[in-house]
């Protein structure tokens, strides 16, 4: 049989290549070998997405807190410690990315080669709309799905001016976009460090009206060929969203009048403004508790956006005294239905109950036992505005180390360090949590936790630095000085009078002994260090500081204390060749402890300079100062001079007068 | 007596509680109040030297005064960030990525290069020796542990009936290999993911000598003898798919080739065996002379060990064993050992 293929070899192949059917649970490969058929089960592959391996990995890295945020440079000199240098480390990065791509845009007809398999069309120029472009309806689509307004409008108009075709839907589509927008482009999400640095959200007294009346949208709604639910919903959201309350509520009254259904998000975005429609606690409610009747008569159902728009609407009547107990019902009431409370829910619990001015509640605390180590993820854009006012409870109505710390625990749980918001509302959050520890806790913890954060995680600002300070003197843990000093120097806090002023009054309490040389030694380097830092800013300098007289006694008692007389003299010198330096002057125990030193050390110089000085400065005790000089120092003629001349008395004639009285 | 420069405004209240002689005192030593002190005295000064000399004719340009240089503001920087760091740190949090080395991050005092005369070798600072080569600090075994548990969850158990080789060869004889490769440039793609390899070994395959033999010549020198493996590599088509398809098409057609028996086959003389083989061979009638020769029938161990001494100097060539086999297989046919 030549030429034939023998019949036992197809089988024996189909086995080599496993024939088997991959639409099964798994692969089973039957194997004809001896009687007994083996089938070797191979379990299917576990579908995963084409990042998935990559999250994977980075679940395993976690913050470390020696080395800063991975957008800037990991090198000393690199890195900013300041809170000027970070922001504007980023933002300069950032304008840089913008710098490039407007140079992009500009020059739009450089960038034409193309390599990428595939396409990625986020490097190429934006395609810019003119009157000859050829737009369609498809065009207008693409533009709303990239977010891009301005274009949108512009391509909008072309089709009018062209006369092309645009279906109701699209239309539809194009008023929900600009009523969202408000015909107005938002900031690319491209710009993440401008987002992150945003602060207009946090103030609230902003609410303003900024709808464009008779604007794009209106006109669209009015270009509709059926004004239906989903324009009108459409319509009274993007009203309520900038703030045209009047305007929303006479379309709601229309389509109360019209018999037009409305959806949730609609009626949400109503009871959100309530507030801005009635005046009195009451009222308010009222209006609240209508809407959300009719929204049950019309049988929509609630959800997470109702919940939090009823209390927020509640959060703007807190000052009421029921408010309370409404919103405690509220949250019950929700909860029956099934409906799971987010972070922003708990925030506006927090206002309502954590008041400034009322009694103390502890309802962060039944809070925290409800969702302590839960993971969350954004779900309402108030979300982000827990963290930090729960911190703020915290320390302030609370005065609680323990439950801050269930807080920060919660914030590090998985992924929710996200919704800390942005760079402002962090800074207030670690601020917060920063003061209180420095209340509550010793100062070794309190320093653990400041080794821990600062400078990478949070740089304290100056108001911060204060307390910190304050707090090292009331407890004498001055050892933590020379640290404190470096941060103040790498964050630029040592251009602030405040700061310098309660350093100085920190290191008098330091009493010098065998044990604490070091400790010494490094005091009389920080003194000496802040004077030739004062000395050498300029002369033209905008917060130039100018020496006060405390200040300037604290730092001569310090120097002199600390064994850095000669540095002492210098600065005495200094500020009595030029007095005007110093607002006010140096104080009598500073310009005591100089004079004691300087018998010590002999000079009859420094003493008669600093008596000279005591003098001019009008202190009552110069006098006695001068006694104590001319009896413990040998004066010659000069000095009797000097003194004679300041004080208009011959000190020493009186003294020797004493002697010979005495012998 | 220096000038004593100051605002009459500056001094403090308590100016008022001195003597008025005192005051009389200061006041009287200097001349005027203000910074313009120093200007007059010098402006009369110089009026003075002027009036008494010739003024000087100055031809020529003027010697450029070298501005003053713009004092440079130091910049205040962080200590090195291994100082902050403890002995018990979480390493794959500092370093958790492939990175250059980075003197301040990484708190080991390694040194690299080649030592100056009477020095030690270079240490980690400005060391671009160390920063050349690749590290793998990224890579340390409690982070090689973390990253594998992480990705358990995409991992499927092992099939139960495969456990070692023979069981893996039982049940799948044919192994095919292919690459993929990313590229982090414009294009992400590489010719060279289209290319398929299959190996299969020759004893997975039911083939008798024959369909061996012909096989063998079939595939030249993509058969290694070694390890009895055959490897088809396929790239011709552009798509991995259809290379894997060629490869398994050029499987089936190799097997089936060798089984077949062309009808020229019988036309293979000896000169093409691809071994020798004794019977039938001159060798064999030459012993047969021998044997004749001798009168009496040669005992069949010796003609045995004949054969296989002339079959291996022939297949595995001549070296010393293969010879010394043949010499003694002779004597002890010639009936001398």
């Amino acid at each position: 049989m030549a030429g034939a293929i023998p019949r036992c070899s197809v089988r024996h192949l189909q086995r080599l290549f496993g024939s088997c059917s991959i639409s099964a649970p798994v692969r089973s490969v039957r194997t004809s070998s001896g009687n007994r058929a083996e089938e070797i089960v191979i379990p299917n592959r576990i579908p995963r997405s084409s990042t998935d391996i990559l999250e994977a990995l980075a679940s395993t890295v976690g913050r470390d807190s020696s080395g800063p945020h991975y957008k800037y440079s990991d090198d000393p000199y690199l890195t900013p410690a300041s809170n000027v240098a970070k922001r504007s480390f980023s933002l300069s990065k950032e304008s840089g990315r913008k710098a490039a791509r407007w140079i992009r845009d500009k020059h739009s007809d450089l960038f034409t080669h193309r390599p990428e398999d595939p396409f990625i069309e986020a490097f190429y120029p934006k395609i810019s709309f003119t009157d000859e472009s050829d737009v369609s309806e498809d065009t207008l689509r693409e533009l709303m799905q990239k977010c891009m307004v301005s274009d949108a409008i512009q391509v909008y108009q072309i089709c009018k001016t062209k006369g092309v075709e645009l279906s109701d839907s699209v239309r539809q589509e194009l008023l929900e976009f600009l009523g969202y927008y408000n015909c107005e482009d938002a900031l690319d999400e491209d710009w993440v460090e401008e987002r992150w640095y945003r602060q207009g959200i946090m103030s609230r007294d902003r609410i303003r009206n900024t709808w464009k009346d008779h604007g794009l949208a209106e006109e669209l709604f009015k270009s509709l060929s059926h004004q239906g639910s989903p324009a009108y919903c459409a319509l009274i959201r993007g009203m309520t969203r900038y703030y045209q309350v009047d305007r929303a509520w006479q379309m709601y009254q229309e389509t109360l009048e019209k018999g037009i259904p409305l959806d949730t998000e609609t009626y949400n975005s109503l009871i959100r403004v309530a507030s801005l429609m009635r005046e009195g606690s009451d009222l308010r409610w009222k209006l609240v508790k209508e809407i959300l009747t009719a929204m049950s008569e019309a049988g929509v159902r609630p959800n997470l956006g109702t919940l939090n728009s009823t209390l927020e609407s509640l959060s703007q009547i807190a000052s009421w005294r029921q408010t309370k107990n409404l919103s405690l019902q509220v949250m019950a009431e929700f909860n029956r239905l099934g409906i799971q409370a987010s972070l922003a829910s708990y925030y506006f619990l927090l206002i309502i109950h954590c008041r400034e001015r009322g009694p103390i509640s502890h309802i962060l605390i039944d809070i925290m036992n409800h969702i302590a180590d839960k993971e969350f993820s954004i779900q309402d854009p108030k979300d982000t505005f827990f963290f930090v006012t729960a911190m703020d409870v915290c320390r302030n109505h609370l005065h609680s180390k323990e439950l801050a710390k269930r807080v920060d625990d919660l914030l590090h749980t998985g992924n929710n360090y996200m919704l800390i918001g942005d760079s402002y509302k962090e800074s207030i959050y670690y601020r917060h949590y920063f003061a209180l520890s420095c209340s509550t806790d010793t100062v070794d913890q309190f320093m653990e936790l400041y080794n821990e954060l600062v400078p990478h995680i949070y740089t304290p600002e100056p108001g911060v630095m204060e307390e910190l300070l304050k707090a090292l003197k009331v407890h004498e843990a001055l050892e933590y000085l020379p640290q404190l000093w470096s941060d103040m120097i790498v964050f630029d806090h040592t251009s602030r009078e405040k700061l310098l002023m309660s350093v100085l009054s920190a290191m008098t309490c330091h009493q010098p002994s065998e044990d604490n040389t070091k400790l010494t030694e490094q005091l009389a380097t920080i003194a000496w260090d802040l004077w030739t830092r004062v000395q050498r800013m300029e002369e033209d300098r905008r917060n130039k500081i100018t020496w006060s007289g405390p200040m300037i006694g604290d730092l001569l008692t310090t120097l002199v204390r600390c064994g850095e007389y000669s540095k002492g003299v210098e600065v005495m010198q200094k500020i009595s060749a030029d007095p005007h330096i110093v607002l006010g002057s140096a104080t009598v125990d500073s310009l005591q402890t100089l004079l004691d030193a300087a018998i010590g050390n002999d000079e009859a110089n420094t003493g008669v300079m600093v008596v000279v000085y005591a003098v001019d400065a009008g202190h009552q005790e110069a006098a006695d100062m001068a006694k104590k000089l001319g009896s413990s120092l040998t004066l010659n003629a000069e000095h009797r001079a000097k003194l004679t001349s300041v004080l208009g008395i011959d000190i020493i004639a009186d003294l020797k007068e004493k002697e010979i009285s005495e012998s | 007596m220096i000038p004593v420069v100051e605002a009459a405004s500056k001094m403090s209240l308590k100016c008022r509680l001195f003597s008025e002689f005192a005051r009389q005192q200061l006041f009287r030593s200097s001349p005027a109040c203000g910074l313009h002190i120093s200007a007059t005295y010098y402006a009369e000064s110089k009026a003075v030297a002027e009036d008494e000399e010739f003024r000087t004719l100055e031809l020529g340009g003027r010697k450029i005064q070298r501005r003053a240089q713009r004092i440079q503001r130091e910049m205040p920087t962080l200590p090195p960030r291994y100082k902050r760091q403890a002995t018990d740190q979480d390493w794959g949090n500092v370093w958790p990525a492939p990175r250059s080395f980075h003197p301040a991050t990484v708190p080991l005092a390694v040194r690299q290069g080649y030592p100056a005369k009477g020095q030690a070798p270079p240490d980690k600072w400005g060391n671009a020796e160390l920063m050349k080569i690749p590290n793998f600090l990224h890579l340390t075994p409690p982070v090689i542990e973390r990253q594998c548990e992480a990705l358990k969850k995409f991992c499927t158990p092992w099939p139960a009936g495969l456990e070692n080789t023979e069981k893996q060869e039982k049940h799948f004889p044919v192994t095919m290999t292919k690459s993929s490769y990313l590229h982090s440039s414009p294009s992400i793609r590489d010719p060279k993911s289209r290319i398929v390899t299959l190996k299969v070994h020759l004893r997975s395959l039911n083939l008798d000598t024959h369909a061996r033999d012909k096989l063998l010549r079939l595939v030249g020198d993509r058969y290694d003898p070694a390890t009895d493996c055959l490897t088809l590599v396929a790239d011709r088509c552009p798509l991995s798919q259809q290379n894997r398809d060629y490869c398994h098409y050029l499987l089936t057609v190799l097997y089936n080739e060798a089984l077949k028996t062309e009808p020229w086959e019988h036309e293979k003389e000896v000169t093409d065996n691809e071994r020798y083989v004794w019977q039938g061979s001159p060798s064999e009638a030459a012993l047969k002379v021998i044997a004749a020769a001798k009168g009496e029938p040669v005992p069949e161990a010796d003609v045995d060990k004949y054969r296989d001494a002339v079959a291996e100097l022939h297949n595995e060539g001549e070296d010393e064993t293969t010879l010394a086999k043949y010499r003694e297989a002779v004597m002890k046919i010639a009936g001398i050992a």
